[in-house]
């Protein structure tokens, strides 16, 4: 039997069905060099991974863990708090104002497939949501299918805008192009009958935001103004 | 946001993440700016991952497509002809960067000279220990690609540390 290179790769890397494992193992006993050949590529092997080992248990960088920790769950629920603490007259405004919709849910169905797309780099806003963001302002979309509840600018500087849907509610940032969703939680939904019973789910949100804020919101001219920007 | 056990998964590959950035881009520093890159990636699209397959394996897909655009980037920025298939050979100015060394082991002079292709392949299969379907979906490549890298990856690597036979 002759045997490949492909294969005398894949017999040392346990890629082989049994029944082809043991066809080679059984040439390889009949012929020197085969085996010859499997011990040079095992070898191989164990060189390599004797080389790399170190680094697969060396530090990092402390800034990589601080950033990731700060980043996933347990940390936010003790910064939100904190940020809740500190929550300035302007966010506390808005979240009261968003606690206090009552809006009449209209009939407008939300396109669900369309709403949030997978991009390459995240997920972005598609469809009736893309176009909320683009269009409606925060201060005047109370009984639009997708409410607004705010806008506000990041630290690094691009713009966010604080959204709620029957199916989708969450944050998205202006990255350029289009809305990058940065948080994207349930859809708050109405409650039986025609009213929104939606405060408690939009002041989170809107805690969320805060925390993601380098200031106040934007008030309803400054909106305006950066939708006539393109959001930049 | 990121659960905090995928925030402890990642933190516990960020060894290997450093590792793996290293032989792509075959300059710690650069290395360091992908992990970074990487890390802000996976926060931000952590959605997109399935719980219960391989964390490790949806980072380095991330990571290598960051490395091939930030290459395609600098190929045509310095306005140089490289070959676009696949990203096969870019990424590969730091090799002889890297051979200068005159301290370097010779495993990681061998490394050095293969082509980035061969090289990644070497580091997810032999490395890694990804398994080759694993590995072939972190390349975005079929398998019989990944495992033809692979053989002539190993035996660049062979020639070149002939004392191993």
């Amino acid at each position: 039997m002759t045997v490949s290179a492909e294969q005398i790769a894949a017999f040392v890397d346990d890629e082989l069905d049994p029944a082809a494992r043991a066809r080679v193992a059984e040439a390889a006993l009949r012929d020197p060099d085969l085996a010859a050949r499997i011990a040079a590529e095992r070898a191989l092997r164990d060189a390599l991974r004797a080389h790399f080992a170190p680094e697969a248990t060396a530090p990092v960088p402390e800034a990589w863990i601080a950033t990731i920790r700060s980043a996933s769950s347990d940390n936010t629920v003790v910064s939100l708090s904190a940020a809740r603490a500190a929550r300035s007259r302007a966010w506390l405004g808005a979240a009261i104002a968003a606690s206090l919709v009552i809006g009449v849910a209209i009939g407008a169905q939300l396109h669900r497939p369309g709403l949030v797309t997978a991009a390459p780099g995240g997920l972005v806003a598609s469809g009736a949501l893309a176009h909320a963001l683009d269009t409606q302002l925060a201060s005047a979309s109370t009984d639009a299918p997708i409410r607004i509840l705010g806008t506000f600018r990041r630290q690094r500087g691009d713009l966010c805008r604080v959204f709620a849907g029957a199916d989708a509610s969450g944050i998205a940032c202006h990255g350029g192009s289009r809305w990058q969703l940065e948080q994207v939680r349930p859809g708050i939904r109405p409650d039986s009958g025609t009213y929104r019973q939606a405060g408690s789910a939009d002041a989170d949100l809107m805690a969320a935001a805060q925390a993601m804020a380098a200031g106040d919101p934007l008030d309803a001219g400054e909106e305006r103004a950066a939708q006539q920007h393109g959001w930049r | 946001m990121p659960s905090a056990e995928f925030g402890e998964q990642l933190v516990s590959l960020l060894p290997r993440m450093r590792r793996f950035a290293r032989s792509l881009t075959r300059d710690p520093a650069d290395a360091d700016d992908l992990c970074q890159t990487t890390i802000e990636r996976a926060l931000k699209s952590w959605l997109q991952w399935q719980g219960g397959t391989r964390l490790d394996a949806w980072v380095f897909r991330i990571m290598r497509n960051i490395w091939i655009d930030e290459a395609r980037a600098r190929t045509r920025r310095k306005q140089t002809f490289a070959p676009e298939e696949d990203g096969a050979h870019i990424g590969d100015a730091g090799a002889a960067a890297v051979e200068a060394h005159a301290e370097l082991g010779n495993v990681e002079r061998a490394m050095a000279r293969l082509p980035a292709d061969q090289r990644e392949a070497v580091m997810l299969v032999l490395v890694e220990g990804f398994a080759y379907r694993e590995a072939a979906d972190i390349l975005g490549c079929p398998m019989g690609t990944l495992t033809s890298r692979l053989v002539r990856g190993r035996e660049a690597l062979m020639r070149d540390l002939g004392e191993l036979r």
